[in-house]
Order: C-alpha cells, then sequence, then structure tokens
C-alpha cells in the first residue's frame, strides 16, 4: 500500500478522533451526569495497548500461555480495585490532587523531595513504555506499506515521527485547555473510550474472520495447530519458560500496573466524576479483558499455520494483507494505532502533570513567586498573571515527552520487544505499591522510611533489570553479568544472593519489591513523623474527617495571610474575576458575608485557596506559593489549650447526646408500651362496659317482661305465677350479684376492703361451697368431686371473700366443663413449704383448657375467655381479678397451676394457721408457735416468689 | 458499601488468587502437547464466573442524582 495513502488514512482517523474528542468538550461539559457512565469504564481499557493488541499475538506465537498474566492481575484484583480506587478518589478529591506523585508527596508531609523522586522515576518507567507504542506505530506503518523498517530511515522519513508529532497536538489541544488540572478532560475521554470500542471490534473482526473464515471453527484451528510440530507443545508452562513462581510474579506486577501506571491513575482517579462510575467499571473492565484475548491463540496458531512472513508481533495486521483482504488489514491497523496513541494520549498528559507539577513549577515559582502585601511597581513581575506561561510550560513539557519517547524508540526500542520492555515499565510501576498501600492504611509510616523504600526499589528494579537489558551486550556488561560486579557472583544483576532458574521479571520484582518494603518499613519505624505528616496520614485514612479547614486546627505553626494577598496570588492562576468570584463563592458558603483584602484569612480560606492552587500548580508548587505570603506563628499555648478544652466539649457534648438519645429510646419505648396498654385497657373498658351493661340489661329485660305478663295477665294460672315470680327473684338475685361484683372491684381497687383476719375452717367451707353447686352439678350432670383431708385445717381470712373465691372456681369451672361427662375435682392439701406450711385448694375441670396466649392476662379485669365450642360465657371477666385480690390479702396466692387439652387446674394456697390433727404434731407444733408477724414476712416473701 | 459487601469482595480476590494461580499453574504445567481445552475451558469458566459475582456485587446501581 502507498505510504501516502496509509499516512492520510491515519490523519483521517486523527481528525475523527478531533472530532469526537470536540463534540465530547460541548455536550458532556457543566453538569456530572452529562458523560455516560460507560465512557468511564471503557477509558479504563487504555490499559490495552498495541501490547494487547499485537504484542500478546506476538509472545503467544512464541512462548505460548505467558502473555496470560498481563490480563490475570486486573482480573484478580477486580473484586477489591473499587474499594482500593474508591479511597483513592475520595483523598484525591479532598486534597485536589492530580497524579500518583502528588498523591504520594501530599500524604508525606507534602515533602517536594518525594514528589520529584516519584515524578523522576515514573518518567524513568514509563517513557520506554510510551516509545514502544510509537514502535507499534511504526511497524503497523511497515507492514501495510512494505516499508523497510525504521532504524534504516532517516528521522524525517519516518512516517511515526509525523503521526508522534499529530498526536502531540491533539493533546496539546485538548489535554492543556485550563490551569487546573482537575478540570477534566471530556475531550480526552471521549476519544479514548472511542479508541477502546474501535479496538476491540477491530480485533473481533480479525479475529473471527480468520477463525471461521479461514478455518472452520476454534475445532478445526486447534485441531491443525496440535498436528504441527511448533505448535504442538507450546502449551505448557515449559514452553514458554515459566515456573509458578514467575506466573505468580508476572499476574503481580500487572495487578500493581493496572492501578499505578500513569495512565491508568488519570483515568480512574482524576478523570472520575461520580463513585458510580467506579461500580459499573468494576464488572466492565474483566468482560473487556476477556473479549479482548478470545482470539489471542487463535490468531497465533493461524499465523504460524499460514506461514506469515515476519514477527508473529505483526500478525494481526499481517494476517488480513497476506490473505488479500485490504479493508481488514487497514481496520487492523487503525485498531493498532487506536490501541497505540490511547496509550501516548493519556501518559504524555499524566507524565506532563506530574513533571510540571513536581520537578518543573516548584523551581520556577520560587523564582517568580508574589510577596507579601506588594503593591508597587517593582514588583510587577511577581504579579503577572501565570496562568498562561504554566500552560505553555505544560504543553512544552507533553512534546518534550514525546519526543523523549520517540528518541528512546530510535535508540533503543527498536532492538527489544514490546513484551520485554513493557514488564519493565511494569515492574518499575509496581515499585510505588508499598508506599501507596502504607499511604492509605498504615499511619505509621514516614516521609524517610517512603523516600527509603522507593530509592531501594528503584535502584534494584534498575540493576536487575534496566542494567541486563541495555548494557549485556557491552563488554564490561556481559562480565558483570556472567560474575557479578568485582566478581562476586552473588551479587550477579540476572541471580542475585544464588538465585536461579527465574525469569528476570520475577527476578527483578522480588529483590527489588523486598528491599522497598524493608527500607519503608525500617526507616518508617526509625524515624518520626512530623506533625503535618501525622496530619496528612490521619486524613489519608480518613478524608470525610478534614471536609473543610479543620486541618487548620491540627497545625503547630498558624498561619496568617491577608485575604487581599490571597485573591492576588489566585488572580495570577485564574485571573482577576475569577479569582473574585472564588472567593466571594466561598464567602457565601462559609457565612462570612464580605471578605475585606486588609484583613486575615480564616484557617478555613487558607486551606481552600492552597487547595486551589494545588489543582493548577501542584502540592508542593502551591506549597512553594503560599510561603511567599504566609507568615508563619508558633501556636501559643492558650491557643492549644482553646483547641484541647474545645475537643474535650465536643467529646462531652457527643458523649451527653448519646447519653440523651439512649434515654429518649429508652423512654419512647416505654411510651409506646404504655400507649399499647392504655389502648388495650380502653378495650377491655369499653368491653366491661358493653358486658357488664349487656349482664345488666339481661336479666332487666327479663324481670321487666315476667312482671308486665304478670300485671296484664291476672288469670295466669298460680303454679305459672310462682315460676314467673321465682325467674324475676333469681334474676333480681343475679343482677345483685352483679353490682356488687362491680361494687367489690371498685373497694378492692381503692383499698376499702378490710379483710379481718378470723379463723377459718377450710374443710367445712370447702364442702358447704361445694354443696351450694350441687344442685347444678346434677342438673348438668357434672361429677363433683371433694377430696378433704382427715385433718381440719384453718387459715386466718374473711369466711365469705373465701367463700366468694371458691364458688368463683367453682363457677367458671362449671361453665367450661363439657356438657357430656363433665368433671369437678375440688381438692384440699397441705404442702410443707420450708418457709411455712401452706394449704393448697385446687379445683380442676376437664374442660378444653385455656389457649397459651390467653394465660398471661386471664387474671387481668374485664377480661373473658372465650371457648369456640361454648362462646363467650356469662359473667363480666372479673371473677379471677377479684379472687386473686382476695387471696393476696390473705397473704395467700392463686394461680393457674395447669391447662391442657384434657382441663384446666387453679390453685390457691394460704398459710396454714392451724391444723387439728395430733397424726402431724410437728406441723401443729410449728404453726401454733408462728406469731403473726412471722407470718407476715413468710407472706411478703411468698408473694413475691409467686410474682 | 456495606460490611457484608466489602468482606464478600475480599473473599472474592482471595479466591481469585488461589483459583488463578495454583490450580492453573498445575494445569499449564501438566499439560499434554496440544491439549489447549482443559486449559481454556478453566479460565473461561472461572473467568465469566468472576464477572457474574462482580456483577452481582457492584452492579445494579443507579447514580445517585
Amino acid at each position: 500500500m502507498n505510504s501516502t495513502i496509509v499516512l492520510l488514512i491515519f490523519v483521517v482517523y486523527l481528525v475523527t478522533l478531533f472530532g469526537i474528542a470536540g463534540l465530547a468538550e460541548r455536550r458532556w461539559r457543566g453538569g456530572p451526569n452529562k458523560r455516560p457512565r460507560i465512557a468511564y469504564a471503557l477509558s479504563l481499557m487504555v490499559y490495552c495497548t498495541a501490547w494487547t493488541f499485537m504484542g500478546s499475538i506476538g509472545k503467544a506465537a512464541d512462548d505460548g500461555l505467558g502473555f496470560l498474566p498481563i490480563y490475570l492481575g486486573p482480573l484478580m484484583l477486580a473484586p477489591v480495585w473499587p474499594l482500593l480506587i474508591r479511597r483513592i478518589i475520595r483523598v484525591c478529591k479532598a486534597e485536589r490532587l492530580t497524579s500518583l506523585a502528588d498523591f504520594l508527596s501530599s500524604r508525606y508531609g507534602k515533602s517536594r523531595l518525594i514528589g520529584v523522586l516519584a515524578a523522576t522515576f515514573l518518567v524513568i518507567g514509563v517513557v520506554p513504555y510510551i516509545s514502544i507504542q510509537l514502535k507499534a506505530i511504526g511497524s503497523i506503518f511497515s507492514v501495510l506499506t512494505g516499508q523497510e523498517t525504521i532504524a534504516s530511515l532517516p528521522f524525517y522519513q519516518d512516517g511515526a515521527l509525523w503521526l508522534t508529532l499529530l498526536l502531540a497536538v491533539f493533546i496539546i489541544v485538548f489535554g492543556v485547555r485550563r490551569l487546573d488540572a482537575n478540570h477534566r478532560h471530556e475531550g480526552i475521554m471521549a476519544a479514548i473510550s472511542f479508541e477502546a470500542i474501535f479496538k476491540l471490534i477491530a480485533f473481533l473482526v480479525v479475529g473471527g474472520f480468520l477463525t471461521f473464515g479461514v478455518f472452520n471453527g476454534f475445532g478445526d484451528l486447534f485441531g491443525r495447530a496440535a498436528q504441527l510440530t511448533e505448535l504442538a507443545d507450546k502449551w505448557s508452562l515449559t514452553a514458554s519458560g515459566l515456573t509458578g513462581w514467575d506466573w505468580f510474579w508476572l499476574n503481580f506486577v500487572s495487578m500493581c500496573a493496572f492501578v499505578l501506571l500513569p495512565r491508568q491513575f488519570h483515568v480512574a482517579v482524576v478523570e472520575n466524576r461520580a463513585e458510580a462510575e467506579v461500580d459499573l467499571a468494576a464488572w466492565i473492565f474483566p468482560i473487556y479483558l476477556l473479549l479482548i484475548n478470545i482470539f489471542v491463540i487463535p490468531i497465533a496458531c493461524g499465523g504460524i499455520l499460514l506461514g506469515i512472513p515476519g514477527g508473529a508481533e505483526n500478525f494481526v495486521i499481517a494476517i488480513p494483507k497476506f490473505l488479500d483482504w485490504n479493508l481488514i488489514a487497514i481496520l487492523a491497523a487503525l485498531g493498532g494505532f487506536a490501541a497505540a496513541s490511547g496509550m501516548v494520549i493519556v501518559s504524555t498528559i499524566a507524565l506532563s502533570l506530574t513533571i510540571a507539577n513536581n520537578i518543573v513549577l516548584p523551581y520556577v515559582l520560587r523564582v517568580i513567586r508574589p510577596q507579601r502585601g506588594t503593591q508597587d511597581g517593582s514588583q510587577r513581575g511577581a504579579q503577572a498573571d501565570l496562568s498562561g506561561p504554566i500552560m505553555n510550560i505544560r504543553r512544552l513539557i507533553i512534546l518534550f515527552v514525546l519526543l523523549l519517547a520517540y528518541g528512546f524508540y530510535r535508540g533503543v526500542a527498536a532492538q527489544y520487544s514490546l513484551i520485554a520492555i513493557g514488564l519493565i515499565s511494569f515492574t518499575a510501576v509496581a515499585q510505588f505499591a508499598p508506599v501507596t498501600l502504607a499511604a492509605l492504611f498504615w499511619k505509621q509510616a514516614t516521609k524517610k522510611g517512603a523516600i527509603s523504600g522507593l530509592l531501594a526499589g528503584f535502584l534494584v528494579w534498575g540493576y536487575t533489570l534496566v542494567l541486563p537489558t541495555t548494557l549485556g551486550d557491552s563488554l564490561w556488561g556481559a562480565a558483570l553479568l556472567e560474575h557479578g560486579p568485582a566478581g562476586i557472583a552473588w551479587l550477579r544483576p540476572s541471580g542475585l544472593f544464588g538465585s536461579q532458574d527465574v525469569s528476570p521479571i520475577a527476578h527483578g520484582a522480588f529483590w527489588s519489591l523486598l528491599l522497598n518494603v524493608s527500607g519503608l518499613v525500617i526507616g518508617s519505624l526509625n524515624s518520626r513523623p512530623t506533625p503535618l505528616e501525622i496530619t496528612q496520614a490521619d486524613l489519608f485514612q480518613h478524608p470525610e474527617k478534614y471536609a473543610g479547614a479543620e486541618v487548620e486546627d491540627y497545625r503547630l505553626k498558624r498561619r496568617r495571610a491577608r485575604i487581599g494577598d490571597l485573591q492576588k496570588l489566585m488572580a495570577r492562576f485564574t485571573g482577576n474575576q475569577q479569582a473574585a468570584n472564588t472567593l466571594k463563592a466561598f464567602a457565601r458558603r462559609a457565612g462570612n458575608g464580605k471578605l475585606e483584602p486588609e484583613n486575615l484569612a480564616s484557617p478555613a480560606l487558607l486551606s481552600f485557596v492552597e487547595q486551589r492552587l494545588a489543582g493548577a500548580v501542584g502540592s508542593a508548587s502551591s506549597q512553594v506559593l503560599l510561603r511567599g505570603i504566609i507568615r508563619e506563628e508558633p501556636v501559643q499555648l492558650q491557643e492549644v489549650i482553646t483547641i484541647l478544652q474545645r475537643t474535650q466539649e465536643a467529646e462531652r457534648y457527643g458523649r451527653l447526646m448519646e447519653k440523651k438519645q439512649a434515654e429518649l429510646e429508652r423512654l419512647t419505648t416505654q411510651l409506646r408500651a404504655a400507649n399499647r396498654r392504655l389502648q388495650e385497657l380502653d378495650r377491655m373498658k369499653a368491653d366491661f362496659v358493653s358486658t357488664v351493661t349487656h349482664e345488666l340489661r339481661t336479666p332487666i329485660t327479663s324481670i321487666k317482661s315476667l312482671v308486665n305478663i304478670l300485671l296484664n295477665n291476672p288469670e295466669l294460672p298460680l303454679a305459672q305465677r310462682q315460676s314467673f315470680l321465682d325467674i324475676v327473684v333469681s334474676e333480681s338475685e343475679r343482677l345483685a350479684r352483679l353490682v356488687s361484683q362491680v361494687l367489690d372491684l371498685q373497694a378492692l381497687e381503692d383499698g376499702r376492703v378490710k379483710s379481718g383476719h378470723q379463723p377459718v375452717d377450710l374443710n367445712n367451707l370447702l364442702r358447704k361451697a361445694v354443696h351450694s353447686f350441687s344442685g347444678v352439678s346434677h342438673e348438668r350432670d357434672i361429677d363433683l368431686r371433694l377430696e378433704l383431708p382427715p385433718a381440719t385445717y384453718e387459715v386466718l381470712g374473711p369466711a365469705d371473700r373465701l367463700t366468694q373465691v371458691v364458688v368463683n372456681l367453682l363457677g367458671n369451672a362449671v361453665k367450661f366443663v363439657p356438657r357430656v361427662d363433665g368433671r369437678i375435682d375440688v381438692r384440699l392439701k397441705i404442702e410443707d413449704n420450708p418457709v411455712l406450711p401452706l394449704v393448697a385448694v385446687r379445683v380442676a375441670d376437664n374442660g378444653p383448657g385455656i389457649e397459651p396466649e390467653s394465660r398471661s392476662y386471664i387474671f387481668e379485669r374485664f377480661t373473658q375467655i372465650t371457648d369456640p365450642e361454648l362462646g363467650k360465657p356469662a359473667g363480666s371477666g372479673l371473677g379471677l381479678y377479684i379472687s386473686r385480690k382476695i387471696v393476696e390479702d390473705c397473704g395467700g396466692t392463686l394461680s393457674l397451676e395447669r391447662s391442657s387439652e384434657s382441663g384446666t387446674e387453679f390453685c390457691f394456697r394460704l398459710p396454714l394457721h392451724r391444723v387439728s390433727d395430733d397424726a402431724m404434731p410437728e406441723l401443729a407444733q410449728r404453726t401454733a408457735e408462728q406469731t403473726n408477724a412471722e407470718v407476715a414476712t413468710s407472706l411478703v416473701k411468698m408473694k413475691n416468689q409467686a410474682r | 458499601m456495606s460490611n457484608r459487601k466489602t468482606t464478600v469482595a475480599l473473599a472474592l480476590f482471595g479466591a481469585a488468587v488461589l483459583l488463578l494461580n495454583f490450580p492453573l499453574i498445575g494445569l499449564v504445567s501438566g499439560n499434554e502437547a496440544g491439549k489447549l481445552s482443559p486449559i481454556l475451558i478453566y479460565l473461561g469458566v472461572i473467568w465469566v464466573g468472576f464477572v457474574i459475582c462482580l456483577y452481582r456485587i457492584y452492579g445494579n446501581k443507579e447514580p445517585k442524582k
């Protein structure tokens, strides 16, 4: 294919990308919900670069399954990735951090040194990775056009250079639009989301056409591959040259890379708009990784089976070209270009922010930072608007990074495979894992520990991976690799401390991370954190605690600055109008009213301005800028005391509130219970009134109608008149009984009933009571039995009331015995209680029993149990309540002893006053010796036990 | 995120680390020449299974308005 045409195709593609980015900038700006959530998830797939598109196939064709760990690492991380990234997002939004270097610098005491170190190591680790993307673009170009390899062409004839420059223009236009780096690059996000879809479709099309167009599906392709010796033994670890140990470490560095690569950090953290985007991405990206890997092995096998010339890395383009599928070849080429360019775009933006904020600007701004209260012309240079120069610095850095990457590609990367350099970059980025995790989860990590860890890790990384790769071919390099430095074999770069049969990546990753973690831990434990480190450590673990300006309270030096100076400082980066509007908005939110320029800024305003500046120039630079206008005074003892007192009061108030709340909850529960009880009582009262009035009305109605009959029918026979009069009398008695019960109840409630304690012969009482029921029992065929002991038992109490109790119990039993074979047993027995002897009167029937849920309230007032067969019984529902009251007045207890389907048994117990039987002399002796006082004490104890 | 979901996510992470390392290494190490299917089937099942579990944990959430 003609190289001009190919170049034109790529230019058209880039122009399309420009268009998409421009459209997105207009449509997605302005609100958090304007950008589709899927765009965030797709943008994470910038992880899949030309390495995925081309390098994986090359790796699969050469080494079998060794390409898989690059994708298994992120898959393993997927379940906890949202937990980790959300935490990082919260901190970065709170502190307005825009890169990994910013993040680490801020955590470890806003250290400029850590910022510089992190930025430097990131550049060293990632620029080679960018260069291999440019190499991939060059390879795509070469395969399509059939041109010679890059190394033999002058640079101005290298299509990759022109495409790189075009990419630089794209990145500068859409990547540096505003000074505030927290401003989201909607155009960039749209572009890389588009590229994620495009490259996936391109890959699937090539794979699909090959698998189902050339071969007859997976079975046919793999079957033919199995017959080829070259491919037959590929699918084992041995063929790939990996051991289980290697596999593990490749997974691990891939996991770290998915979070810590600058491009991943940028899209996942800086470009995040809402935490909900993280949830969608959590399950979308594993699906994407699966889809983009489905055809890796088929394409690798297909390329070998078809005998495609050239390296396997180019199979994805070379195969359709070989088969004269020109459109698919172009699609594949553009897919590869999309994969490479996406990585280049985002990585360059991320690196430019990192370098600008941590390396360049802190030193530039130190020279031109504003001074306190400057108004005169001599300081005019210090007052100039810096936003333009800073944005130009970023643009230059973008160009610098890309040209550096291109230079690396021309000079070094052309000799190495995508995979080799990619994995070395992954291992470099993995060095940030210990300090990053410590930043989030280990408060004791200090700046010194972080520096020690990073330095140790990168030194070992360079020694074990970079040195053998870059200098292995030189004389002294070969000697070093074989014999170690100064002939010390156990310090060989590829076999530290005697390690053998380990892949370079696993070897390098293990030793570098081991020394990294050791340096971090030992350095942290052997150094004391500064107050700022302590504050930042707490902020990183609990960002929500520090919403607002409370962090100022934790500084040991009080910072003072005039509001006017702060406004002028902000104006240099945002313009006068914007600075004024921003401060006004802050004042409105904080309820501060108008901010006078001559007044001192509040701590909240200081922190606000610092964060705004950090968003523009990085945390370290914002510190530099503020130092020029801030006066620091040590916090006075009185201030510390005030802060402590405030904290103490807040804690005390908090505890008081907790107590009050618990009390309130308890009272609410009680009120609810009381309300329920009142409602229940109300219902019971209503029931009682209804029952009593019904009970009253029934005999009155009966009396009234019978008397009317008697009055109106004087000629009635005498027998009938007698019968009617008998009924009138019995109904009147019934009426009287009911009224008497109600009055009794009232009297008992009021405590007006004075039960005289007279000796009562219980045997006799029971006989009389049972006898009074003999008529009823005979009439209703009830077997009524009385069992009395030989001895006579006497109790203290009112005889009539006790009779009322027995009659009531018998009356209830009569109501509930079955119509046929009804039986009631009345027994009197002695119970030798250890406190004092008791007599127990038991009344048992063979009725249906009382349901368990009703047993707890049968002794309540106005309560009646309704039998399903017999219906609601006659009576007021007061009998048991009154009976219990009477028995308790006499010092006894009345309880439901048992209830089942075979019957019910009530039992009341009273203290034995006297027993007449000489056969029980001991008992007689005991009862005789008991005084009233002892009885009273025993009664109280017994009542309490019964309750 | 609720404590229960965090615990489930951590457990799934542990399962992923175990299942995607040791059995896979064992399968690949002991693989006979040309026999890709056991490895690919194992991988496919685990991969799809994880996606479903991830969807159960993190899916079906509407953005807060």
